[in-house]
């Protein structure tokens, strides 16, 4: 390997640690304003009620013996619980693998039902055998008022149930099962596009075949039985009971879509139906998934499963009436939205979390306005415009190229994927803007490149210095232009890279043109002049010193030598 | 080769005895845990081992190369005709050897536990393989850190930068978990920092 190509793949790995190292700083510092964030909402803003009134009344209204409303609760969880980890990438796992936590769709491990100890029933999606397969004990009668258990497994497809795996069973492709209850167990198989009920009783192993929906019917079920995901985000507590004057207290009832008669299933584009179990039909609309008031807004009333980050869906009947309870937490975690169905689907009454908003009320209106939790969590609240500023900031010494990405697939990217996003930031102001309808593609565009100006102003400057500096180390020309070209896609993390990577050289001044030049160049990188080496001629002056005297004859006396010997 | 190997070993015989230990420890730790409680609860035990494993790796890196850069015994070696390439290459595969001797006894008994102990293996089988290899990644990556910071005649920068490069690699496996991205990621950072170590140290002069 030359040189050259040493140099390129050192610059490359010095380039990939470097981004992976600054990613995480930023992560870690983005979560940190997160956190600090939603801590910054008062518990009235956590939590949201509303009071479907009409539909626990009578003909002429609500009751007026009540002593109060009805009224039906949501509230996101603490922040302590958020702080601890959820949603980042170990706990996310955990939950994607583990058997009964509820993340909604998205599920790596096919497992409906395990309970623990030996003899525990277990019911989970095989892909290598495509069947439903049911372990547990079974009591089997041996006389009279006695029972012998034994150990069975059952395998279920979309033809039968049987002992053992059979060809002629067929085989599920990705199922969607119902969770919660399983006598029967309701599947929908998408690939087959009809539903399924699977009866595991040991006397009545039988699979029921639901009708094929059309192909044309925009029908996409993700989740049958027990609607929720992010249980640990959201909650929907027990209504009130029905308390009026006269009579004793009602019960309210409420459920997860524990009903004989009717199966909640979500679709893939937030709409919630009842399924018949025994005709496997689609009876009606239930409801759907309410979208939550954002920051920018979406310009759209239902959310789909990955647009929010926890949803849950509770069936309420009492003695005045019947409905459904919708709430759904928006990706941020900072806005809470609540509505209630009637028995067809019709939204009744909806409600989201705001913060009461101090001062004079808006001219014509009275009472305390209310401003939505999510916007009073970056604008209002104390601390939150200092939160916003960081935010904003940290988000745009991102690499340029990371926040065209951002832009892009924000809107496609599962609400909690930002929990765990390194490089992508679909919480971030860029994905925000490109998920608002409401503003047409320009405006999303112009306001994106508004947001990320900063990023743009810091990358012109990178680029220029790298370039200046390249050109005083002498670097060729297509190597500053490579330069260029990567501090404009990568930002900072591409300056630093080249800061740590440039030639350590100590430039010596050029005697023809007063510059900096490199010791190691034949020639001056700015004037192209060699190097002057004086020749080796012997100078034309001399050093002259006292004439030497003349030596005199040889034939002095010895005598003298011989008297001073004696 | 084996002779550069078995030279690596005995000049960093503490920093490789240290690992050995801490799992030998662990596996001790884990099993005694599991037989008293009769019900399992290895998993929890050897995680809080996996943290100190890591750090015992980073050491490692970090002695050989400090230990080099400041006895020269890359100078000495180079004497005796044995080149750059040979010399690095044994300091990673007596590294490497290291690593596996530690962790893959240590991933056998929780395995082997797990087994005996928890539910079958049908379901988190495939758990159980993808946080072995992310724990391995991780660890052949805090070893290479080691050997990326170890090059240093400062103690201040070695302390410094072992601890950064710690905390961003357990970070790392913290934000994206233990799946195929982590692994992706962990791969690609000891690939940039083995191919950086190998660079700093053939051109570094003796």
């Amino acid at each position: 390997m030359n040189s050259h190509k040493r140099a390129t793949v050192n610059v490359l790995a010095t380039g990939v640690v470097v981004v992976l190292l600054m990613s995480l700083g930023l992560f870690w510092a983005r979560w940190l304003c997160s956190a600090m964030r939603f801590n910054l909402l008062p518990p009235c803003a956590r939590e949201v009620a509303i009071y479907p009134g009409h539909q626990f009344g009578f003909d002429g209204g609500v009751d007026p013996n009540l002593v109060a409303a009805p009224r039906v609760r949501a509230r996101m969880s603490t922040h302590e619980q958020l702080l601890a980890g959820l949603g980042l990438g170990a706990s996310h796992y955990l939950e994607m693998q583990l058997p009964g936590t509820q993340i909604g769709p998205q599920r790596d491990a096919y497992v409906y039902r395990w309970e623990s100890g030996a003899g525990g029933q277990r019911i989970y999606f095989d892909p290598a055998l495509g069947l439903i397969v049911r372990t547990g004990i079974e009591r089997v009668p041996e006389g009279r008022e006695v029972h012998a258990a034994r150990h069975v497994v059952y395998y279920a497809g979309p033809e039968g149930v049987s002992p053992v795996p059979e060809e002629k069973l067929g085989r599920f492709i990705a199922p969607v099962a119902d969770s919660l209850v399983v006598v029967p167990q309701t599947v929908y198989d998408p690939a087959l596009r009809r539903f399924f009920a699977i009866d595991w009783r040991e006397n009545k192993l039988v699979v029921k075949k639901g009708p094929e929906l059309p192909q044309d019917v925009l029908r996409h079920p993700v989740q049958i039985g027990v609607i929720q995901k992010g249980s640990t985000y959201i909650d929907i507590p027990a209504p009130d009971k029905v308390v009026d004057g006269t009579r004793s207290p009602k019960s309210v009832f409420w459920s997860y879509n524990t009903r004989a008669d009717r199966v909640l299933v979500l679709d893939a584009s937030g709409r919630l139906d009842w399924l018949d179990p025994q005709t496997l039909e689609i009876r009606g609309p239930a409801g759907y998934l309410p979208m939550p008031a954002t920051l920018f807004g979406s310009g759209r009333s239902r959310a789909r499963p990955e647009d929010v980050a926890g949803y849950e869906a509770c069936a309420i009947s009492s003695y005045y009436g019947k409905g459904m309870a919708v709430a759904t937490l928006s990706r941020e975690g900072l806005a809470l939205e609540l509505d209630y169905f009637d028995t067809i689907g019709v939204q009744v009454v909806g409600g989201g979390t705001a913060v009461p908003g101090y001062g004079e009320p808006a001219p014509g209106k009275t009472g305390t306005a209310r401003i939505p939790s999510a916007k009073a969590a970056y604008f209002y609240l104390p601390g939150a415009q200092v939160l916003t500023l960081a935010q904003f900031t940290l988000e745009n010494l991102h690499p340029p190229v990371f926040l065209l990405a951002s832009y892009l697939a924000g809107p496609h990217l599962d609400a909690t994927a930002g929990y765990r996003s390194l490089f992508l930031l679909p919480d971030s102001f860029v994905a925000m803007s490109a998920r608002d309808a409401r503003a047409g593609l320009v405006g999303r565009v112009a306001r994106a490149v508004f947001l990320a100006l900063p990023a743009f102003l810091l990358l012109l400057v990178l680029a220029w210095r790298v370039t200046r500096d390249g050109m005083r180390l002498g670097l060729p020309k297509n190597t500053r232009a490579a330069w260029a070209i990567g501090t404009v896609l990568f930002g900072l993390p591409a300056y630093i890279t080249y800061r740590l990577t440039r030639p350590k050289v100590t430039l010596v001044t050029c005697a023809n043109c007063g510059a900096g030049r490199r010791p190691d160049r034949e020639k001056c990188q700015r004037c192209g002049s060699p190097w002057v080496v004086p020749e080796l001629v012997p100078p034309a002056w001399r050093v002259l010193g006292e004439q030497e005297p003349a030596e005199e004859s040889s034939s002095a006396p010895v005598r003298q030598a011989d008297s001073s010997a004696h | 080769m084996l002779t550069l190997i078995a030279r690596e070993i005995r000049d960093n015989i503490v920093s490789v005895a240290l690992p050995c230990l801490v799992s030998a420890l662990g596996i001790t730790v884990a099993v005694i845990f599991a037989f008293s409680r009769g019900n399992g609860g290895t998993f929890p035990v050897t995680i809080m081992f996996t943290p100190i494993l890591l750090l015992a790796f980073c050491s490692l890196g970090a002695s050989q190369a400090y230990g080099d850069r400041a006895n020269r015994i890359s100078s000495l070696l180079a004497t005796l005709g044995i080149t750059r390439n040979r010399i690095f290459a044994a300091r990673v595969l007596a590294g490497l050897l290291i690593v596996l001797i530690c962790l893959v006894p240590l991933a056998v008994t929780t395995i082997f536990l797990l087994w005996r102990f928890a539910p079958p293996l049908e379901f988190y089988g495939r758990m159980v393989a993808e946080i072995s290899l992310t724990v391995l990644l991780a660890a052949v990556a805090c070893y290479f850190a080691g050997l990326l910071v170890g090059w240093t005649t400062s103690k201040a920068w070695l302390l410094a930068g072992c601890v950064l490069l710690l905390l961003s690699l357990a970070s790392l496996v913290v934000i994206k978990g233990f799946g195929p991205a982590a692994m992706a990621l962990l791969a690609l950072f000891l690939g940039a920092t083995l191919w950086y170590t190998w660079h700093t140290f053939t051109s570094a002069s003796l």
